[in-house]
């Protein structure tokens, strides 16, 4: 990392778990960057974590396996670790370190930044308002991701959640503004790695996508630098260069395991079903690298996919998540049950940042209109369908069974989408106007009076 | 606890300039695959796309657009290929020229131990390695000024200029 | 974790046969202070015998702000404010013998600062450590109210600031005598000395160590109420002026929402808003907000009388630790001069965090979940900041604390939530499932309480609204019965039920959504004054005690339930945030409904 000779040290006291402990060492500084020369050569990485008198804690990267007290030597960069930034990342797939998986050279850049971030200054910060259209219709109409906005996806093991993260980021623009995509890929099977290089090839070819994928059999420290070298190359692309980058992060459950597997080496004391205490804290170093700031063009926008162990959305990982970021994505097994993608439940779903990036001048004038009324139809067909499954069909009122009918007509109309299906807004929109023309007009109060003329039929052609 | 070895500045800056000499002829080479590659896959994109339009189907252009991006695709592939082998054959070049160089007394051996030394302390044990240059330790400490170790610092430092070897010019 | 690295033995005597530089101090060095330790936030020092407790010492060449925490023998440990990266064994330190204090001065008013009080306007895109603004020094109008040759006491008040909210300058704590000079009327930069009182200086700007309350004459009781403008709380779960609130809810049910409400509405002279380890987003959100809103009552900008301290939670945790206690020295700073202030920390979860954090570094045994022993103590001397006092200078003032709690999963067992509970007088239990219906503000009515209700009624009485409490019962008593009969709906349906409870259960409903849901995002809805609800709670009542007595004297339920309520629904909306003449109207629009029923 350095052209400056450095010492390396070689007394190694204790190795236990991912860390080593090396002893004689003076002048390193809280958390700096080290090499870590095996006698065979190899090279590997590490971070400090506490420096005592003169003794360093390290912690390596790529695990502990195979060193020895007395081959091992160890040399600090001066400096909490760095990488080069700049677009050539972008076409690259790389390691969750980094380094390259596809063949070609080192990334390379110009310049270089600390991974660990910087937080951005409040007063900065420019409040999002403008939308990221992914391509999928359900996202954009009633979830819409606005640029700046962290939305993370709620899955259950089994679900096509990476199917989905997937398409987003193959599918996701920003009206014709410079646009990058960063996908981060922790604890993915090899299957699901290949998976998701083929998907995002296209873009990767067009220069577009920067791919740092960390796979399951990769040491798992290393799970906890990927996520921060994706949004240290996002920050760069958007805040410097002026693009618009959306960082896709998938899985943060195997991120957050992965932390509190390092955490339990460290000896330290666990909270909440033994993940450590600073869990909320260092999930929001992720997630609140999004935004935009006051006179800077570019934006980041982060997109975290997490799956909730056994389905329960009070585990830490989904909640604390859920505290820290501006909505979410929940995908339902029920809805996966009945053969539909993307399983989207969209009575649970949320943007709360929607009503400030959807609209006149934003998306489509009467987008916030036609997504509070759907929500609110489904809300009420949902209510309907349980009062069916208790009094059964033939009790139920004729504007119930519309309600019925409306639900139907949602999910093969609307919510259904090939995964290799760049829906327009125009035409989600359109589907959404349709789905709801299944009600009669008087179940459309939120819809103001003159956007259900123009989208009304001539009477006597109501569906009945 | 860091130190520069400062005589080795112009040493590299000589070594630069033969290594990108030596790196064009490799990326002359490797481009001329790389843009035969590209121009075949894209004539076959080309030929897929004319009989899927004689035949008026959608499903042939359908075909054609992957032809046509899997040719982008491979053409990039195929970038990256000669842009490893160019950064490798860089690599080498500047291992050659540090071993050459200290070989041909660029720098003195006692130049490099005094340095050692500077940074272990007068009692560091100074041996001299393989191919040139030093290594020296004391007891928890060492120090590698060996010929490869100087020639990969060198490379690490020139970061993104090694770009301009694939860039275009 | 200090278990891992223990180094016995080798302080002072270190390992000199590997031949180390200056990293291992030795004995006789303790003039110099050097950093030992790093480990994230905490750093320990040699310790020379002059450092106290709670001490500032500033770190390394990078000068990182950090309070002694823990004295051992000659070593001290330091909790660190800002990123420690960096800094090594053999770094100086530099105790500033004074504890952590803050600048105040009348500029924090519009203003956005750190946990340290550290101005972030000017500070730049990123922080990085060190980077923070300067403050504002801009001039303010001073007219003395004292002659020279006078004689005060500390807090009286000397002379009174122009600004939107009425500002005073007072004898600070502790110093009082002679005024020996007194500045003349005219405009006077905050760190001008204005007066000299018993050979002491005064400025408008002054500093005073954040975890030392600021000293009061007389605790008073807390019986004038704080009108928020929410009807949910200023109705069933009033809060007083000097009072306690803790609002726990879990993500998603508008806990940050009602509380920007309260910052923006409520009626308080000066609003302390303390985001601690939340969005950063939503903090810009805020900061935008209420530099574009006016203030209903003095027609300034609703920013004028706002103190914004955003420590988010991607910024260094530990100053998340310091923020709320900043806050509460900022609005006891206020309260002296007589005012009533109203101090928001958002999120107190996050600040406890930060010292379970800290408390686990340090190797203390942890207690529940983690948390350190003193979790309760620490949270119980925070919210005891609040009080409605008479100031030294013998001027009324108060602190209104409100805390968010956010407790994991949603379990109010949990160590924080279940310890705040006790502590405070107020609690506003913010419910998922009326989130997820979109009931918003989603104060649960059955899971919220206010001890303050009995004191304010009695305050509402005398203050000519003897009704107030009576109308309170009405309204919870009707909430309480729809609640239990809403089970009993849907194990056999409406029509199952006898024809009073079914107006009970409509009278839920009135209420509900004709009272107690708000429009945080409507100009009309988000902000009711005390005249409008009590007119819209008298509306409500009376339509539903006329529905009452129709089903009594044998008019079929199904028919009552079948008559447009809309008016009486949509009032709240048409009649503004101020008008009861509406309210009256659509009242009376919906009698008129029903006597056809009849």
């Amino acid at each position: 990392m350095s052209g400056t000779v450095s010492v390396e040290y070689t007394g190694v006291r204790e190795l236990r778990g991912p860390l080593v402990i090396v002893e004689g060492v003076s002048g390193v500084g809280w958390d700096e960057f080290a090499t870590i020369v095996l006698d065979s050569g190899e090279r590997r990485h590490g971070l400090v974590l506490e420096v005592n008198r003169d003794l360093a804690v390290v912690q390596v990267l790529e695990g502990t396996a195979g060193m020895d007290r007395t081959g091992t030597g160890i040399a600090f960069a001066g400096t909490p670790l760095r990488i080069p930034v700049g677009s050539g990342w972008l076409g690259r797939v790389c390691n969750g370190r980094g380094e390259p998986a596809d063949d070609g050279p080192p990334v390379l850049g110009g310049t270089d930044a600390p991974v660990a971030g910087v937080p951005i200054n409040p007063v900065r910060r420019e409040p999002p308002n403008e939308p990221v259209l992914t391509g999928v219709g359900a996202v954009d109409v009633l979830t819409t991701l606005v640029r700046g906005q962290k939305l993370p996806v709620f899955s259950v093991a089994g679900l096509p959640h990476l199917e989905l993260a997937v398409q987003i980021a193959a599918q996701a623009t920003c009206g014709g503004e410079p646009f990058a995509v960063v996908f981060a890929g922790m604890g993915l099977t090899h299957a699901d790695a290949a998976f998701v290089r083929d998907g995002l090839a296209a873009r990767s070819a067009a220069r577009e996508l920067a791919l740092l994928v960390n796979t399951a059999d990769d040491p798992v420290i290393e799970r906890l630098l990927t996520p921060r070298l994706a949004l240290t190359v996002a920050e760069h692309l958007a805040f410097t260069q002026g693009r618009h980058v959306l960082v896709v992060m998938t899985d943060m459950t195997a991120y957050s395991e992965a932390l509190r597997e390092v955490s339990a080496a460290r000896g330290e004391i666990p909270a909440r079903r033994a993940y450590p205490g600073y869990l909320y804290s260092d999930l929001a170093s992720l997630y609140e690298r999004c935004g935009r700031i006051k006179g800077r063009p570019g934006s980041v926008t982060v997109l975290p996919v997490l799956t909730m162990p056994a389905g329960d959305i009070t585990h830490p990982v989904p909640d604390l998540t859920g505290y820290i970021t501006e909505g979410q994505v929940v995908l339902s097994p029920d809805v996966h049950s009945t053969g539909t993608y993307p399983p989207v439940d969209p009575l649970a779903s949320l943007s709360r940042l929607m009503r400030k990036g959807a609209g006149p001048g934003r998306t489509r004038a009467d987008h916030p209109a036609v997504a509070a009324q759907l929500t609110a139809a489904l809300a009420r067909s949902r209510q309907v369908r349980e009062l069916a499954d208790l009094i059964g069909r033939p009790a139920l009122s004729p504007t119930d069974l519309r309600f019925l009918d409306l639900d139907d007509a949602f999910r093969h109309r609307f919510l259904t989408q090939r995964t290799d299906e760049n829906r327009s807004l125009d035409e989600a929109l359109g589907r959404a106007w349709e789905v709801l023309l299944t009600l009669p007009r008087s179940q459309l109060g939120m819809i103001p009076a003159d956007l259900l003329d123009a989208h009304t039929p001539p009477r006597g052609e109501e569906p009945t | 606890m860091t130190g520069s070895v400062d005589a080795l500045d112009p040493v590299r800056a000589e070594l630069l300039r033969t290594a990108r000499a030596s790196a064009d002829a490799v990326r002359d080479r490797a481009r001329a695959d790389a843009a035969e590659t590209l121009r075949a896959a894209r004539a076959t994109a080309e030929e897929l796309l004319a009989r899927a339009r004689d035949l008026g189907t959608a499903q042939g252009v359908a075909d054609a657009e992957r032809e046509r991006v899997r040719a982008v695709q491979d053409a990039w592939a195929a970038e990256l290929v000669v842009r490893a082998e160019v950064y490798a054959e860089l690599a080498c070049a500047v291992r050659e020229g540090v071993r050459r160089a200290l070989a041909e007394g660029a720098v003195s051996q006692a130049r490099l131990a005094e340095a050692a030394r500077a940074l272990l302390g007068a009692g560091a044990r100074v041996t001299a390695a393989g191919g040139g240059g030093v290594t020296a330790e004391v007891p928890g400490r060492r120090v590698d000024l060996s010929a490869d170790a100087l020639a990969d610092r060198a490379l690490n430092r020139l970061g993104a200029r090694a770009e301009t070897l694939w860039a275009p010019q | 974790m200090g278990a891992a690295v223990t180094a016995p033995g080798s302080q002072g005597t270190g390992p000199q046969a590997v031949g180390t530089g200056p990293a291992c101090p030795r004995r006789d060095d303790t003039f110099r202070p050097r950093i030992l330790r790093v480990a994230g936030p905490l750093v320990e020092i040699t310790c020379p015998a002059a450092v106290a407790m709670h001490d500032m010492v500033v770190l390394g060449a990078a000068r990182v702000p950090g309070e002694v925490v823990a004295i051992q023998g000659d070593t001290a440990t330091i909790q660190a404010y800002e990123y420690t990266g960096g800094l090594a064994p053999g770094h100086p330190a530099e105790p500033e013998g004074r504890p952590l204090s803050v600048r105040m001065a009348p500029d924090l008013l519009g203003g956005v600062f750190d946990g340290l009080l550290r101005p972030l306007a000017g500070a730049g895109d990123f922080l990085t450590s060190g980077s923070s603004g300067v403050p504002n020094r801009r001039s303010w109008q001073f007219t003395p109210r004292v002659s020279a040759g006078a004689r005060v006491a500390a807090g009286d008040t000397l002379g009174e600031i122009g600004a939107k909210v009425p500002l005073r300058l007072l004898a600070p704590p502790g110093r009082s005598g002679e005024v020996t000079r007194i500045a003349s009327a005219g405009g006077h930069s905050p760190d001008d000395v204005l007066a000299v009182v018993g050979g002491h200086e005064v400025r408008m700007a002054q500093s005073w160590p954040v975890r030392r309350p600021r000293p009061v004459a007389e605790r008073l009781p807390t019986d004038r109420p704080l009108h928020t403008g929410q009807r949910a709380v200023d109705l069933l779960f009033p809060v007083a002026l000097g009072s306690t609130v803790a609002v726990p809810g879990g993500f998603g049910t508008g806990k940050t929402m009602l509380l920007q409400q309260i910052a923006k509405w409520c009626d308080a002279d000066v609003i302390v808003y303390v985001g601690c380890g939340e969005r950063g987003n939503e903090m810009a959100d805020v900061i935008e907000e209420l530099t574009e809103l006016s203030d209903p009552r003095t027609g300034g900008l609703l920013a004028e009388r706002t103190v914004t301290i955003a420590n988010a939670s991607n910024m260094p945790m530990m100053a998340r630790e310091a923020s709320v206690h900043t806050g509460a020295t900022v609005a006891e700073y206020f309260r002296d001069m007589g005012l009533d202030v109203v101090l928001i920390a958002d999120s107190t979860s996050r600040w406890a965090e930060a010292l379970r954090e800290f408390s686990s570094r340090m190797g203390e045994l942890p207690a529940e979940e983690g948390y350190p022993a003193g979790l309760a103590s620490r949270l119980a001397a925070f919210y005891e900041r609040a009080a409605a006092v008479r100031t030294p200078g013998g001027a009324t003032g108060s602190v209104t604390v409100i805390g968010a709690v956010s407790p994991p999963g949603g379990d109010r067992t949990e160590p924080v939530t279940a310890h705040t509970e006790r502590f405070v007088r107020c609690l506003w239990s913010l419910d998922r499932d009326l989130a997820y219906a979109r009931h918003y503000p989603a104060v649960s009515w059955a899971d919220s309480f206010s001890r303050d209700a009995a004191a304010l009624a009695a305050s509402h009485a005398r203050s000519g609204d003897p009704e107030w409490a009576t109308r309170r019962g009405r309204v919870a008593q009707l909430l309480a019965e729809a609640d239990r009969l809403a089970d009993l709906v849907e194990l056999v349906g409406i029509t199952a039920l006898p024809p009073q409870e079914r107006i009970s259960v409509l009278a839920g409903r009135l209420l509900r959504e004709a009272v107690i849901q708000q429009n945080a995002l409507s100009p009309a809805d988000a902000y009711s004054t005390p005249e409008k609800t009590a007119a819209l709670v008298e509306a409500a009542l009376a339509v539903i005690d006329r529905c009452l007595e129709l089903v009594s004297s044998g008019a079929p339920a199904d028919a009552v339930e079948a008559v447009d309520f809309t008016p009486l629904l949509r009032a709240r909306e048409s009649a503004g945030p101020t008008g009861t003449a509406l309210v009256a109207a659509a009242r009376n629009t919906v009698l008129a409904r029903l006597k056809e029923v009849a």
